[in-house]
């Protein structure tokens, strides 16, 4: 789980360009969007399209669910790791 | 007395062929004596016709049919041939035919005139166009229907001569054709095209916009909201629309406040409450930021906040529609009044200021907006249901995404699409999709080819790239149609990329010409200013009236199609007491437009930040402009300096400040 959070980690940064910040600087449990890390709606959309070619997943198409998994690091990590595990059942 | 006699020559006329049948053949009167009658009963007519009124000129009508039957009473005295009298039907559609036919080419058609006499709302509506081509086709019907009666009637006039019949026979031939087959036929037609007009009607889209809705204006089960797709057949009705908008006009009345603030995202309640605040005559303002920053400037002393969203100390819009008492019928039906010319509706932009600036606007420029999207696409946006990516307090997701479905009376989505996947539900229907490019280009990105039936997308606030046009096409099935505007401009001008390419053909209402700077100017009904509207956009003008956009100019930038001043984030930087220096420039990457920033610090700010890590400083500098300003157009890239690079007269070069941003 801390591998996954550290390549999402790396994921946000690399795709939206970040600068001066390191995977180390990006707090777990603190919102991306807003006042935390401060990314905004495309960067939202961005990040999207960048973990759904990275890890094989797909966002939902409900809106608040998809608010849900994008709320966090944390919130990303289980989020994929879930979808991961039904992909393997399946 | 006169009445009378008028009623009385109009039965004879009708019954004109079987009188004639029954003292001509079954009386077997003299013919002289007959056409001696019908002389005298045309100049009869004829006397009451024209001595009724002095000051008006006279009616036509009456007075043609007193010369016909004279005319034909007389050729019959003096030649002694039933024939005349009979001719009588035929001159009859002749005339009408003559009367209807030349109304084909000298317009309004005949039944249109009809139609216009009956129902005065026809006249300026926007579905004038529509009922009058109806009316022509009517109009073409009935003149087919007097050439079809006018050439039977000759018929039988000859009957005996043609079919060979005794003339006693053609005689009665002839009165039971234009005596009583004649009038059924009529009968018929009158009664088909009545039916034809009911199924019609009912398909034809009346528009009534905000500013002219009764409640009579649509049937009470008629929908105007739906909620997630629309087979899931969660419905608000137009009787639901006017219980609900009438329970938030009482609230509104409760209340002595005068101006409020208007944030609801779901589409029923901004519109209900919306149309309320007009009805009522309060000052509206509308926001999509309701951030305790920003309300803390919009909200002035007196104002209220109603919302949808859970804000402290705000009018929590859902419990005042959802738990206030029913209202009786009559006040439901009060409908009061909007005027379009005094309703004072703001919208927020960012001025080059600084603070937050409430642009007033009023119903009737955004009503004019909308008309003309009426006339060109009603066909389109009549056929579908409204789904909006766009937030209803912009200007762009105002017109497109509730005004104009309210005016033509199309469903629109209770809740707006804010992730691309949402639109993989939307299999059922056709619908409509409202846009801005930025949100198309990552739903393209996206997804691959949408299972949609047949949309159609209307796309404002910035320009569609080429590719993206061409991608947009991959995945929803068609190119977008573009409207290119502003909140200052409303729609200017459009352009379909599959058909038009990249050259844009203003509205119809729109006057563009190309100003000293090479920017364009407009003027439209949409613009107060006589001498029209400067905007910052570049334009080559095409010998057509058309245009191509040459990009912009100014410091005022679109990030993912909101605008920005630049001069305003640099004086918002500069308020944080811990800035010397700034300069803020818009770069992009593969990725996407943004700010960037490059700041000196004043000694409170080298002392402030001495020994933090950059990180930590671009953050108090992020979430300092996010208490201004919305995320998106908040600087990603911040530079520290000593000293802004600038040239000998002191000015600094926006590119010897991108140079700062270059990775190294």
């Amino acid at each position: 789980m801390e591998e996954l959070k550290q390549e999402i980690k790396k994921v946000i940064i690399s795709s939206l360009e970040l600068e001066d910040i390191k995977p180390e600087d990006i707090v777990d449990s603190e919102p991306l969007f807003g006042e935390g890390l401060g990314l905004d709606s495309i960067d939202a959309l961005e990040l999207g399209v960048a973990l759904k070619k990275k890890f094989g997943i797909k966002f939902s198409s409900d809106n608040a669910e998809n608010r849900k998994h994008f709320a966090s690091v944390d919130a990303l990590a289980e989020y994929i790791a879930a979808s991961r595990e039904t992909q393997n059942k399946e | 007395m006169k009445k009378a006699f008028r009623i009385f020559f109009y039965v004879i006329s009708a019954l004109y062929p079987i009188l004639v049948f029954a003292l001509l053949v079954v009386f077997k009167l003299p013919l002289k004596l007959l056409s001696l009658c019908i002389i005298a009963l045309a100049a009869a007519l004829f006397v009451s016709v024209s001595a009724k009124k002095k000051e008006k000129s006279l009616e036509w009508k009456p007075l043609a049919t007193s010369v016909l039957f004279f005319l034909a009473g007389l050729l019959c005295f003096l030649t002694n041939e039933s024939i005349f009298l009979k001719l009588y039907p035929v001159a009859i559609n002749l005339i009408l035919l003559v009367f209807f036919g030349s109304t084909l080419i000298y317009a309004p058609n005949m039944i249109f005139r009809f139609a216009t006499l009956a129902d005065k709302s026809i006249k300026g509506s926007f579905h004038e166009k529509k009922v009058e081509n109806y009316c022509r086709k009517v109009t073409c019907a009935w003149c087919i229907f007097f050439i079809f009666n006018g050439t039977v009637a000759i018929l039988t006039v000859f009957a005996d001569k043609i079919f060979g019949i005794t003339p006693e026979n053609a005689d009665k031939v002839w009165s039971l054709y234009n005596g009583g087959i004649s009038y059924i036929l009529m009968g018929f037609l009158f009664a088909a095209e009545f039916i034809v007009r009911k199924f019609v009607d009912k398909k034809m889209t009346k528009v009534f916009p905000l500013t002219k809705f009764k409640a009579s204006s649509r049937a009470k089960e008629a929908v105007v909201c739906y909620d997630g797709k629309w087979s899931d057949g969660v419905f608000k009705t137009w009787g639901d629309f006017l219980r609900d908008t009438a329970k938030m006009r009482k609230f509104l009345e409760s209340r002595s406040t005068d101006s409020y603030i208007l944030h609801c995202g779901d589409f029923w309640y901004f519109g209900v409450t919306f149309t309320a605040l007009l009805q009522c005559q309060k000052a509206v303002h509308l926001t999509q930021n309701i951030s305790e920053n920003f309300l803390a400037e919009a909200l002035l002393p007196g104002m209220e906040l109603l919302t949808d969203a859970e804000v402290q100390n705000s009018l929590y819009v859902p419990e005042i529609i959802e738990k206030s008492e029913e209202h009786s019928k009559e006040e439901i039906e009060k409908t009061p009044e909007i005027n379009g010319e005094t309703t004072r509706i703001f919208l927020f932009t960012s001025g080059s200021t600084g603070k937050p600036k409430a642009v007033p606007q009023r119903m009737k420029e955004f009503e004019e907006d909308n008309a003309f999207i009426i006339s060109k696409w009603l066909d389109k946006i009549s056929e579908r249901k409204f789904v909006s990516t766009v937030s209803q307090h912009h200007i762009f997701g105002f017109l497109f995404g509730f005004s104009l479905p309210f005016a033509t009376g199309t469903p629109f989505r209770r809740k707006r699409i804010e992730f691309p996947e949402e639109f993989e539900t939307l299999d059922d229907e056709k619908y409509l999709i409202v846009a801005t490019p930025a949100f198309l280009k990552r739903t393209v990105e996206m997804e691959e080819k949408l299972n949609m039936r047949d949309p159609w997308l209307f796309t404002s606030g910035g320009a569609v790239s080429p590719e993206l046009a061409v991608k947009t096409d991959k995945v929803f099935g068609i190119y977008p149609l573009e409207v290119y505007g502003s909140t200052e401009t409303s729609g200017i001008a459009y352009r379909m990329q599959d058909k038009d390419g990249l050259t844009w053909t203003p509205f119809d209402n729109a006057k563009i010409w190309l100003g000293d700077d090479g920017c364009l100017r407009i003027i439209s009904p949409y613009i107060k200013d006589p001498a029209g509207f400067a905007t910052a956009d570049m334009a080559e003008m095409l010998e057509n009236g058309k245009f191509l956009l040459k990009g912009r100019s100014d410091s005022i930038v679109k990030i993912e199609e909101k605008r920005i001043s630049l001069t305003e984030v640099e004086n918002r930087l500069l308020e944080s007491g811990l800035v010397e220096d700034v300069k803020v420039i818009a770069l992009s990457n593969d990725i996407r437009q943004y700010l960037a920033a490059a700041l000196v610090l004043n000694e409170k700010g080298k002392a402030e930040f001495s020994g933090k890590e950059k990180y930590a400083i671009n953050k108090y500098f992020h979430d300092f402009l996010m208490h201004y300003f919305e995320n998106t157009v908040i600087p990603k890239k911040w530079r520290f300096l000593d000293k802004l690079p600038t040239d000998i007269q002191g000015k600094k070069h926006k590119e010897e400040i991108a140079a700062l941003f270059e990775v190294k």
